[in-house]
């Protein structure tokens, strides 16, 4: 089968009056768009033009980056040292994070009231909870060596 | 020569003179807590000379028979400018004072004329259960 065509093929181009008339005819007239097949059309439009995606930290200033990473870590090691247990001294014992002499006055008031004494109120660790430990503690409390002159 | 001499004597005589003038002074320093209306039951108290060389050379208990004993403290503090006493008592509220009461007196000596300023610092009170109360401290030289 050949692709050529016939010699009279030329001719055949030519559309037919009718043809090009309705062509004409249908440019000339209005055809109707909803607006909301219009509206989607320009939405779809505006969605496949729009320039290609940044990524979100590239929106914000440059110099907002490092006061948001600091910001970060702050919270990470707050979180982390939440988390932990509070540690306290052996003398410690009304646990307010630091030894003074209402830790020796608590001791002497459990003493005085007697019964039987949890362990670790034994702050010389001698495995005997008496008065040479309340005296034990006032000596820490008052230590020098301790705590600089403010 | 006599001249000389002379020069020389007030040259070497000189020191003599200044060492008596800074002749040593023993003062009595002492402590009140104020604890208002609340009976105190134990104190701790930094107590400090800071404007001249001093020693403390003694330290005595308070006036309230609860105090009367000598305080806590380090004995490392004796010869130094710096001591924290503290004390307690376990006796019951109606035996504890309350208001203005001296706790302790401490013995300092001081090289010099020059008054002695001191500085104090409450570092713990409480009441008879052991609740940490807020009081003032002051102090005053005893009159000899």
């Amino acid at each position: 089968m050949s692709d050529s065509l016939p010699p009279d093929s030329e001719q055949d181009l030519e559309a037919p009056a009718r043809l090009v008339a309705a062509f004409k005819e249908g440019a000339r007239r209005e055809i109707f768009v909803p607006a909301t097949v219009d509206d989607a059309i320009l939405k779809a439009a505006r969605l496949q033009l729009r320039p290609p995606n940044k990524s979100s930290v590239a929106r914000w200033p440059r110099w907002m980056l490092w006061p948001a990473l600091a910001g970060a870590c702050a919270i990470v090691a707050f979180v982390i040292r939440m988390e932990r247990p509070a540690q306290f001294a052996r003398e410690d014992l009304n646990r307010d994070g630091k030894v003074d002499i209402l830790d020796s006055f608590k001791l002497a008031r459990e003493l005085k009231i007697g019964g039987s004494l949890p362990a670790y109120l034994d702050a010389n660790g001698d495995g005997v909870v008496d008065a040479r430990d309340v005296n034990a503690i006032a000596s820490r409390a008052v230590a020098l060596g301790k705590e600089r002159p403010q | 020569m006599k001249c000389w001499l002379a020069i020389l004597f007030c040259a070497l005589a000189t020191p003599l003179f200044g060492q008596q003038a800074a002749a040593p002074h023993f003062r009595a320093i002492e402590v009140y807590v104020d604890s208002g209306n609340l009976p105190l039951a134990a104190y701790q108290v930094q107590f400090s000379v800071t404007n001249v060389t001093a020693r403390i050379v003694g330290i005595e208990g308070g006036q309230h028979k609860a105090f009367r004993e000598p305080p806590f403290y380090d004995p490392k503090a004796m010869q130094g400018e710096r001591v924290i006493i503290a004390a307690f008592s376990t006796e019951t509220p109606g035996h504890l004072p309350s208001g203005k009461t001296r706790v302790a007196t401490i013995h300092i000596m001081t090289i010099g004329e020059t008054r002695p300023a001191f500085e104090l610092k409450l570092q713990a009170a409480a009441d008879p259960a052991g609740k940490r109360i807020s009081a003032t401290v002051t102090c005053g030289e005893k009159p000899q």
